[in-house]
């Protein structure tokens, strides 16, 4: 792997929330390729979305590095953070990822708000809001009733779909999802994968996706069991099991 | 359901992304901001209404009397003065004797003199007896002329000419008989009531104590009282109204005097010469200074009633803040998604401050608008009741600046919400745990 197709760089990542609390990530380290789809399997509590929150830039390691796309983003202020997230990351929640009193369009578009290289990159079919419906449509939100309607009408599954147009308008290059499919049922939740995964590849998305739920992991290019990955979990119980 | 707001075009700005967020997310709780801007309003409303009542009261007093450069009394107090012979509040306790009245009017610095009796009433409402030149010279207002809104000025000796406030009150019209008592009471008191008088004239509102007065001449004064000595009737038929009529009825004594000065450099030169007048104790008092402290004697109660409108404003404002609080725990999570799609912090806090800071703002334009409706439905009747001139004029700068401060401390009061919620996005990261 080159660094230049190196997307994901973590060395000597610790991350505890306080000093007083025990560590709760320890990566030596971690390589993300360009295009990978990659699986984080751990139980509850075992640092998932911590993890998620550190590569996105929202929470600062204790010590170590992180390098996306061969920045050195934990060295960034939290400003430069926030403008690297805004301009090349999008993120999908486990659920209630939508905006209430923002339309269907209008949440897809929220990252366009806030980055103008997304805005820039989603617009190289016109208009802002026909990529916008185009992405739904690719995701099976063609109906353009449903995209009218209030978001808190929608489905989970419609509404986590609307979350994944929303996370990957603008082609970002890393695509961070937060146990997206929990909320969604068995057979829907394949169906979510591989609209995600073919939309996130014509875009040269990368994956991060982290679960709890096995049943999905050889949909993915790679899986990673965070508690073999992360050291400092060896000196700990698992909460769970 | 949804509030009408264009999507953004494709190049605006983040401030102007923030600003529609903002406004969607109070589209979205129509019912508690609806109500959070509509206490703002009534207050700014009473705000502005109490500043302009304020204002034109302080204006309208001040204005009671104008064009009169010094009126004299018996020696008493200065306020005293003013109060019974402006105001007609309280009494003399003296007299000015004809004499000096006439010495006084007689002076070389002197343009004209209006003397005045009172002691009279009709049914609550003062008389007050005087000469047609105080018609001529009464002013009020801005140098405003008294105006006969019906008939004249009186021509016989038992004319009466009544202000607006007394035909109003009493639904007297021209021709109209009236009986006048002696003294000032309203129950049990004895009546000039063998001698009715019969009303010429009606004056326009002036907003001023003469629309309370029942005006007759000095001489219809000295008539009613001319069967009486001491403060009583003298036993025995009175005397018939023709005989009256046919008297000099010159008077002994007056209440006050209003002079006109011929030039009012000479002002403070007769008020001395009239304090140090040699025949009888008397005060001459100007008109202006002693409205000035009557003002200034009043004016807590005019401060504590501005107090209490801020306090309503600044109760209103923290309504607001209660809402927001209120609001924020369950948008944490809006804030997450926010950040996560790439809000900063800052923006967070811009969010919260724009909401109260156009909650606030939308309130001042409300209260703005039901100010003047207000003032539109209350013009009539404040303008019979008070006399009181209210004009729907542009806001002064003085009450932009009133409404300035209330937006202002509208989004100061947004950066408590906006520091809460700003601690929010740190602890909760991206990811909200449900
Ligand atoms: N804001 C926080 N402050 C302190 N501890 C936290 C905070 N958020 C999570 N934790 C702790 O960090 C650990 C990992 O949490 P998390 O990353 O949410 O796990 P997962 O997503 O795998 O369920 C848990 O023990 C959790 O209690
Ligand atoms: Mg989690």
């Amino acid at each position: 792997m080159t660094a230049e197709t190196t997307v994901v760089k973590a060395n000597n990542l610790r991350f505890q929330w306080s000093p007083k609390e025990p560590e709760i990530l320890h990566i030596a380290e971690l390589h993300i390729g360009r295009g990978e789809h990659i699986f984080i399997k751990g139980p509850s509590g075992s640092g998932k979305t911590t993890l998620l929150n550190l590569l996105g830039g929202i929470l600062q390691p204790s010590s170590g590095q992180i390098t996306l796309l061969d920045q050195p983003v934990s060295q960034f202020s939290g400003a430069k953070r926030d403008k690297f997230r805004a301009d090349h990351i999008g993120v999908i929640f486990q659920m209630f990822n939508l905006v209430p009193y923002l339309s269907v369009v209008e949440n897809v578009l929220l990252p366009c708000r806030f980055s103008k290289r997304r805005r820039k990159r989603a617009m190289h079919r016109g208009r802002l809001e026909q990529e916008a419906r185009h992405l739904l449509a690719r995701l099976g939100l063609q109906d353009e009733i449903l995209q009218r309607r209030q978001v808190t009408q929608l489905s989970q599954g419609q509404q986590q779909r609307v979350a994944a147009a929303r996370a990957l308008i603008g082609r970002p290059e890393i695509l961070l999802a937060d146990e997206p499919t929990s909320s969604l049922d068995i057979d829907v939740r394949i169906k979510f994968l591989d609209l995600m995964f073919s939309e996130a590849d014509a875009a040269g998305t990368t994956v991060i996706f982290v679960s709890h739920d096995n049943l999905l992991q050889e949909k993915f290019s790679r899986v990673i069991a965070l508690n073999e990955l992360n050291q400092a979990a060896r000196h700990r119980q698992p909460e769970w099991g | 359901m949804r509030v009408p707001m264009p999507l953004l075009s494709p190049l605006s700005s983040t401030s102007q992304t923030l600003l529609v967020l903002v406004w969607k997310s109070l589209a979205n709780r129509k019912a508690t901001a609806g109500l959070t801007i509509f206490s703002i309003a009534l207050s700014v409303a009473l705000l502005l209404s109490v500043e302009r009542l304020r204002h034109q009261a302080r204006e309208s007093f001040a204005n009671t009397i104008s064009g009169t450069d010094l009126i004299v009394g018996a020696r008493s107090g200065q306020l005293q003065l003013l109060l019974y012979s402006v105001f007609r509040i309280g009494n003399a306790t003296n007299n000015i004797t004809w004499r000096s009245y006439q010495d006084i009017a007689n002076h070389k610095a002197v343009a004209w003199s209006v003397p005045i009796s009172l002691g009279d009433s009709h049914k609550g409402f003062r008389v007050m007896g005087t000469t047609p030149g105080f018609f001529q010279h009464y002013r009020y207002g801005r140098k405003q002329p008294l105006k006969l809104a019906k008939g004249k000025v009186f021509e016989d000796l038992f004319d009466t000419v009544i202000g607006a406030t007394v035909a109003r009150k009493l639904g007297y019209r021209i021709g109209d008989k009236i009986i006048i008592a002696h003294g000032l009471g309203q129950i049990g008191i004895t009546k000039h009531e063998q001698l009715p008088f019969k009303i010429s004239g009606i004056l326009k509102p002036t907003g001023t104590p003469v629309d309370k007065t029942v005006i007759v001449s000095l001489r219809a004064i000295e008539a009613i009282h001319a069967d009486w000595k001491y403060g009583t009737r003298l036993p025995g038929a009175g005397t018939p109204a023709d005989e009256l009529r046919k008297r000099p009825l010159t008077p002994r004594a007056v209440t006050a005097v209003l002079l006109g000065l011929k030039s009012k450099l000479q002002v403070f030169r007769m008020q001395r010469a009239i304090n140090n007048y040699r025949a009888e104790p008397l005060l001459a008092i100007l008109p202006g200074v002693a409205l000035q402290e009557l003002w200034d004697l009043m004016g807590t109660a005019e401060a504590a009633l501005l107090m209490i409108t801020w306090f309503v404003v600044i109760a209103a404002i923290t309504g607001m803040l209660a809402m927001i609080l209120a609001s924020l725990n369950e948008r944490r999570r809006e804030m997450a998604i926010l950040r996560a799609n790439g809000a900063r912090p800052s923006h967070i806090v811009a969010l919260m401050t724009m909401e109260a800071g156009l909650l606030a703002l939308m309130g001042a334009i409300a209260g703005t608008l039901f100010h003047y409706l207000l003032t539109l439905l209350a013009q009539p009747l404040i303008e019979a009741e008070f006399g009181l001139t209210f004009p729907l004029t542009a806001l002064s700068a003085y009450e932009l600046k009133l409404l300035a401060i209330i937006v202002l401390s509208g989004c100061l009061a947004g950066l408590y919400p906006a520091y809460r919620a700003y601690r929010y996005t740190l602890s909760d990261g991206m990811m909200v745990r449900t």
